[in-house]
């Protein structure tokens, strides 16, 4: 009956800007309240570690220095991330990490790093902080709409294959300044990457829905009516505009 | 000669405005219309002292100038909210001559951190106080590279930084400028491990390393050293040492000093006024007279009666140290407490984002207050941010209509603790409605 499940949390302590944390919080949180184990793995630089052991991994969003010093380290892990991203293991990835996973970006100090080459995307630095309120429906399910917060200095070109979402308010992965930038996030077998950083699983109960289903296998069970009816207070802001 | 005009028409808008009580940037506003280099064009005849950092800097500036003047010198100072280059121009035109000569002993501007390069540019401080860098609210200023990238480009050889010695983060600005450095030993309060959520040097900024502290005051502030590449706390010359918290006193170069406000936070900007004070010239000893008397501000920080019950009005900024430095004040208290938690969307901008509420550390709070109201455009996102933390339904309630809270706090019991985390705070009447 009771299941044991490990999420590990890559580059903790280095990729954590704005309560990311909260996206492990809250999956951990729902698998203990329906009476599973949910052991939580921290790997930072340094440290060694193996995607295809955990049943869910998770990278957040973080500064453009702090990003730039975990790449080798991570790219060092790289055939298996893409074995375990393959294999259909859950990924969560928010924020300036999906960067590591496209051929390749840009860093804060104009360098250009390689990335995974899982997707077709390459980043594009540009030292200015870009802010906004993100309004969406996830490919997943068209009739689930989330808000999300993008505070970045980067942002993406390149085809956007596997998009998660189809934004319905504020910026997609490019620059923000292109009506046709309408797609945002990868949603690639279990992949689920994402600009929207924050607490976002807290804050969007049909996405930790979605995650844990795929988790879990099932139907996860429990009262999620306080975080809906704060969504829909938010979402409804933006429909008197 | 369009120098002039803008002084004078500027100074006719500030004297108009204060009848109708508009804002301060106004007139400067006007004012650099007119005369675009209208900051370089003022002389100054005394010292400047400007003060920047996250959190802090509007109590430091009035503490620098309060010891100014208690040890006789006249001084030139920016209004709160008034730290933006426009703003700065306002307390310039309305202080000098008309020919444009500042003739005060000390001029002391509280700068806003994004405006550095803009002020500084002109306007070059003998000496700048950083207070402390930590990350923002995520919708306003980005993160603490950024900002710091920005005091950086800044900062003019001439000045001399006066830095706190206790933060890994602005202690690295400009190392080939001289320094002086400020902070505090551990005390009955510090931390061997930290108990906050929020913590901007988990990682070394040096080499990226895990960075290890002997124990932290507050967030990442405390006695770091990172075992990679040696970077560590540095001797610090005005280090408050034999904190007594209870009397609020301390000892720094070896004088007996005092605080009416009795906080780590407080404590350790206190050092950092008075070692700016004394770095521009002021004895020691009239340094710490002058902090012994000083005030914090009573739109910030005020007590009231609310039907027969003490209440505690606490202004936070929308950002995580903040509301952090709120709750500690609130646990430090004796008696039954309730909380009151007031949450607006981010002034100026409507924007939704909360993503900074995960950051506070409500954790603290658990078992240890009556209830928790939440309240503000933002309360039922504070009632979620409460579950995620592991609070049960029976130890929050939301007030989503302002008017409904005086009835949900007579459900409460125990002193009344109002954080209210807006950049005005009462700009929609939360007094008014719990009255
Ligand atoms: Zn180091």
């Amino acid at each position: 009956m009771n299941q044991n499940y490990t999420i590990l949390h890559l580059y903790s302590d280095t990729m954590d800007l704005y309560g990311d944390s909260f996206n492990v919080t809250a999956i951990a949180n729902r698998l203990r309240e329906m009476g599973d184990n949910c052991e939580i793995l921290c790997a930072n630089l340094g440290d060694d570690f193996d995607p295809m052991a955990a049943d869910l991994i998770y990278m957040g969003h973080g500064k453009a220095r702090n990003l730039a010093a975990i790449a080798p380290h991570f790219l060092s892990h790289g055939a298996a991330i893409k074995e375990a991203v393959e294999a259909g293991k859950i990924f969560l990835v928010t924020g300036s990490s999906r960067m590591l996973f496209g051929e390749s970006f840009e860093t804060y100090a104009h360098k250009i790093q390689e990335g995974l080459g899982l997707f077709p995307y390459t980043g594009v630095e540009t030292g200015q902080v870009f802010t906004g309120d993100v309004v969406a429906h996830t490919r997943f399910d068209p009739s689930l709409r989330t808000y999300g917060f993008v505070n970045r200095t980067a942002y993406l070109v390149g085809e956007n294959t596997h998009p998660l979402f189809d934004v319905q308010i504020g910026p997609g992965d490019g620059d923000g300044a292109s009506a046709a930038d309408h797609l945002e996030g990868t949603l690639y077998r279990n992949f689920f990457g994402t600009w929207q950083m924050g607490p976002l699983l807290a804050r969007n109960p049909g996405l930790l829905r979605e995650i844990l289903r795929r988790l879990t296998g099932s139907e996860p069970e429990y009262d999620d009516s306080l975080e809906k009816k704060a969504l829909e207070l938010t979402l409804s802001e933006f429909d008197h505009h | 000669m369009k120098f002039l005009i803008a002084v004078l028409v500027g100074r006719f808008i500030r004297f108009v405005g204060k009848f109708v009580n508009r804002s301060s940037n106004l007139p400067g506003q006007v004012a650099l219309k007119i005369c675009p280099d209208l900051l370089q064009r003022f002389t100054l005849q005394g010292k400047f002292i400007a003060v920047t950092g996250s959190n802090g800097k509007t109590t430091s500036t009035n503490l620098i100038a309060h010891i100014l003047r208690q040890a006789g010198y006249s001084v030139a100072i920016n209004t709160e909210g008034s730290n933006l280059a426009p703003g700065v121009a306002t307390t310039l035109l309305t202080s000098c001559t008309l020919s444009g000569k500042l003739p005060q002993d000390y001029l002391v501007l509280e700068v806003d951190e994004r405006f550095t390069p803009i002020v500084f540019k002109d306007l070059q401080p003998d000496y700048l106080v950083v207070t402390n860098l930590f990350r923002d609210q995520v919708v306003r200023n980005g993160n603490p590279d950024i900002v710091f990238e920005k005091i950086q480009s800044a900062i003019p050889k001439k000045t001399t930084l006066i830095l706190n010695g206790n933060d890994p983060i602005t202690l690295q600005l400009a190392p080939e400028n001289s320094r002086v450095i400020f902070g505090m030993e551990k005390t009955s309060r510090s931390a061997e491990t930290s108990e906050f959520l929020t913590q901007d040097c988990k990682v070394c900024p040096k080499c990226f390393h895990k960075l290890r502290y002997n124990y932290y005051h507050y967030n990442h502030i405390g006695d770091f050293v990172c075992d990679f590449c040696g970077y560590r706390t540095p001797e610090i010359q005005y280090m408050a040492t034999d904190v007594n918290f209870e009397a609020g006193t301390f000892v720094v170069q070896g004088e007996n000093a005092s605080v009416t406000y009795k906080t780590t936070f407080h404590i350790i900007n206190t050092c950092g006024a008075i070692a700016a004070c004394v770095t521009a010239g002021v004895p020691l000893a009239k340094a710490i007279q002058g902090a012994a008397t000083f005030q914090v501000s009573k739109e910030r920080y005020d007590e009231m009666d609310l039907s027969g019950r003490k209440a505690v009005l606490m202004l936070t900024k929308q950002n995580p140290t903040s509301l952090d430095q709120s709750i500690s004040y609130t646990l430090e208290q004796p008696g039954e407490k309730t909380v009151v938690l007031h949450v607006n969307n981010v002034l100026y901008t409507e924007k939704k984002d909360i993503s900074w509420l995960y950051d506070v550390t409500f954790e603290r709070l658990k078992g240890k207050v009556n209830k928790i109201v939440c309240s503000g455009s933002r309360a039922y996102d504070i009632a979620v941010r409460l579950r995620q933390g592991g609070f049960t339904s029976d130890e929050f309630l939301v007030v989503d209509q302002l008017p409904q809270i005086k009835e949900e706090i007579k459900k409460t019991s125990g002193t009344i603790y109002i954080l209210a985390a807006s950049a005005f705070g009462n700009e929609d009447g939360i007094l008014e409605a719990l009255k």
